[in-house]
């Protein structure tokens, strides 16, 4: 039976929730990882944090580093450790290497004047957080393994007598190896996180991962992060985590009047749409509509676009009857256009985010998924389409996402495959070979929460949009790409097939 | 004449560690000439700021701050020649080398105290 032992915040972005509420409050957990993982920023972070957000004093152990190296590394993060010494927010007990401290060792010892420091630093400025980087400098430079562990004991349990919260970092030889060196988490196994800076497919992959803690909860699994300035590392959460995702029924239009009818009334106005076809299908006019009918009923809409550029947008909208300019300039359409490669998956998301921060939409297009797609491997894809979903549901804007599928005619494509449990809607455009012409269906394949139209209907485009006609009929195979004309004996042979008795 | 020695002995509390280092300083004292060394003890519990100043680690830590060099020898002092060289001084305290095997020389060895090991 798990008892529910209390929570710090860390404070560090994303972290807490994968934590569930923080670390185990009042005791230690040590953070491992290999070289170049993160750790000693994590460390200081933790304390940063811990004072500006929190109003809780640290104090920052150091076996590696000395403080004056720490405080010009994280300078650049637009942190002021100097600073917050002065308002004894922060204080620093310095173990690092020094060439006085050399010393010859004659016979036994123990690490009691280390302890003493750190109590006395933590009673003078109050301190609630406890970091110490790193554990691996310390058994180098001690000649004593077994004495280290021992004594790491003895700091753990003095630790928890102050009553302060503390994380240790640790190397750990190669990521999937033991936890750590010289079997430090023998002692101090109750809490482990794992950061791990790993190459996959020629990209660095950042990622978190909270091994355990006794007593408490946590999430499973690993979650990606990044470090950037001013917000060092954050943690990005996914879906699974984000509880509150309740639905509305209230309707928004999808700017097209066809479309609206098709789909019981309109989009639901938290729902994510998926819209995928082949190339040149009508995705992206689709697209247009949906914005330009946001904006039209006073919607405030953001338009993510890969694919193609800002001017070829625009003409595109035009040529259907809709302006963007006039739309941009009045604030209520905003269009980011992007180089899918100049960011990693994992920064595009924070990207993203924060545009919709700063912009606050009603709703939020991609088009085209499939172009980001490529950016990444397929579980930082996978991932990156969780945490932009699930993201937008939470704020209640409407997501519509554009997919490309392989072959003209149809196809599944990765896109899809990821995204489809995660939509609410899922239109299909397809071509139609009929006798020689290439003419268009659409359909709506899924539209959770109300009745819709069942039919592969055609449309056509012209000048003023897209224009949805009626049903093809004796045809079938049409979205798997092979549409087969069906015999007028053989459709009522089929439909005898399901007459009702 | 030569400068008096200024050695500080770091302690943690009254551990037996603490305790058996005391003990060593003492015979080094006396091996030296009692005239010749300025002694100080400081217990990192009650004075953490010393210990801070002096960026102590392990206890006990025997520290020559003067005259030069500035050395220092870590643990309960119990073998000679380690704390010899370690401070410096073997010259001064070679005569006792032979007999000194790896003990203190000129005396017992003290029997092992139930240590908190």
């Amino acid at each position: 039976m798990i008892e529910h032992l209390a929570k710090l915040p860390t404070g560090i972005t994303g972290f807490d929730l994968v934590a569930m509420g923080g670390l185990p409050k009042g005791r230690l957990t040590i953070v491992s990882g290999s070289a170049g993982a993160a750790k000693t920023m994590f460390a200081v972070q933790y304390l940063v944090e811990g004072a500006i957000r929190y109003g809780q004093p640290g104090v920052m152990v150091t076996f590696e580093e000395s403080p004056s190296d720490i405080t010009r590394n994280v300078k650049s993060l637009g942190w002021d450790l100097e600073q917050l010494v002065a308002q004894r927010k922060l204080a620093f007990v310095d173990v690092s290497p020094h060439p006085d401290t050399e010393a010859t060792v004659s016979g036994a010892y123990e690490l009691g004047g280390l302890i003493s420091r750190i109590r006395s630093a933590v009673t003078s400025i109050g301190a609630e957080r406890v970091a110490m980087d790193s554990i691996h400098a310390l058994f180098t430079q001690l000649d004593d393994p077994a004495l280290v562990r021992r004594e790491m004991l003895r700091i753990a349990h003095g630790l928890r007598d102050m009553g302060v919260t503390s994380v240790i970092t640790a190397e750990r030889p190669i990521d999937g190896g033991p936890v750590a060196r010289y079997g430090v988490e023998e002692f101090v196994a109750d809490n482990v996180v794992i950061l791990r800076n790993q190459l996959e497919q020629e990209k660095r992959r950042r990622t978190v991962e909270v091994l355990k803690f006794r007593g408490s909860g946590h999430q499973k699994g690993e979650y990606p992060f990044t470090i950037s300035a001013q917000r060092g590392i954050e943690v990005v959460p996914l879906s699974a985590i984000e509880l509150k995702q309740h639905s509305t029924s209230v309707r928004i239009t999808s700017g097209n009047a066809d479309i609206d009818a098709m789909c019981g009334g309109g989009f639901f106005r938290d729902s994510i749409i998926l819209v995928s076809g082949a190339t040149g299908t009508g995705k992206t006019l689709i697209t247009t509509h949906f914005l330009a009918g946001g904006a039209a009923a006073g919607e405030r809409c953001l338009l993510l676009a890969f694919e193609e550029s800002r001017e070829q947008l625009f003409r595109n909208a035009t040529g259907w009857g809709m302006d963007f300019e006039r739309l941009e300039a009045e604030g209520r359409l905003k269009v980011i256009c992007e180089y899918p490669e100049i960011s990693s998956l994992e920064d595009r998301l924070l990207e993203i985010k924060s545009a919709i921060t700063e912009y606050k939409p009603n709703r939020v297009a991609v088009d085209s998924l499939s172009a980001l797609e490529r950016v990444g491997s397929v579980k930082s894809f996978r991932e990156f389409v969780i945490g932009l979903t699930s993201h937008i549901k939470h704020q209640e804007m409407a997501g519509l996402f554009t997919s490309t599928t392989p072959t003209l005619l149809g196809g599944d494509s990765v896109t899809e495959n990821h995204i489809s449990t995660l939509t609410d809607s899922i239109i299909l455009l397809r071509y139609v070979e009929i006798f020689g012409e290439m003419r268009r269906g659409i359909t709506m394949l899924k539209m959770r929460g109300s009745r819709h139209d069942k039919d592969i209907r055609e449309f056509t485009i012209d000048g003023t949009g897209m224009h949805v006609g009626k049903p093809f009929r004796g045809i079938s195979g049409i979205l798997r790409g092979e549409p087969q004309h069906t015999r007028a004996s053989e459709l009522e042979r089929l439909s005898d097939l399901f007459k009702e008795g | 004449m030569t400068d008096p020695l200024h050695l500080v002995l770091f302690v943690t509390g009254d551990s037996s560690t603490a305790a058996a280092a005391i003990i060593n300083l003492r015979r080094l004292v006396e091996l030296l000439g009692e005239d010749r060394c300025n002694v100080e003890i400081v217990d990192t519990q009650t004075s953490p700021e010393k210990a801070d100043a002096a960026r102590v680690m392990a206890t006990p830590l025997l520290v020559r701050m003067s005259p030069p060099p500035r050395r220092r020898v870590i643990g309960d002092l119990s073998q000679f020649a380690k704390v010899a060289t370690g401070l410096g001084l073997e010259a001064e305290l070679s005569k006792f080398r032979r007999e000194a095997q790896d003990g203190w020389p000129g005396r017992a060895t003290a029997p092992p105290t139930a240590g908190d090991r």
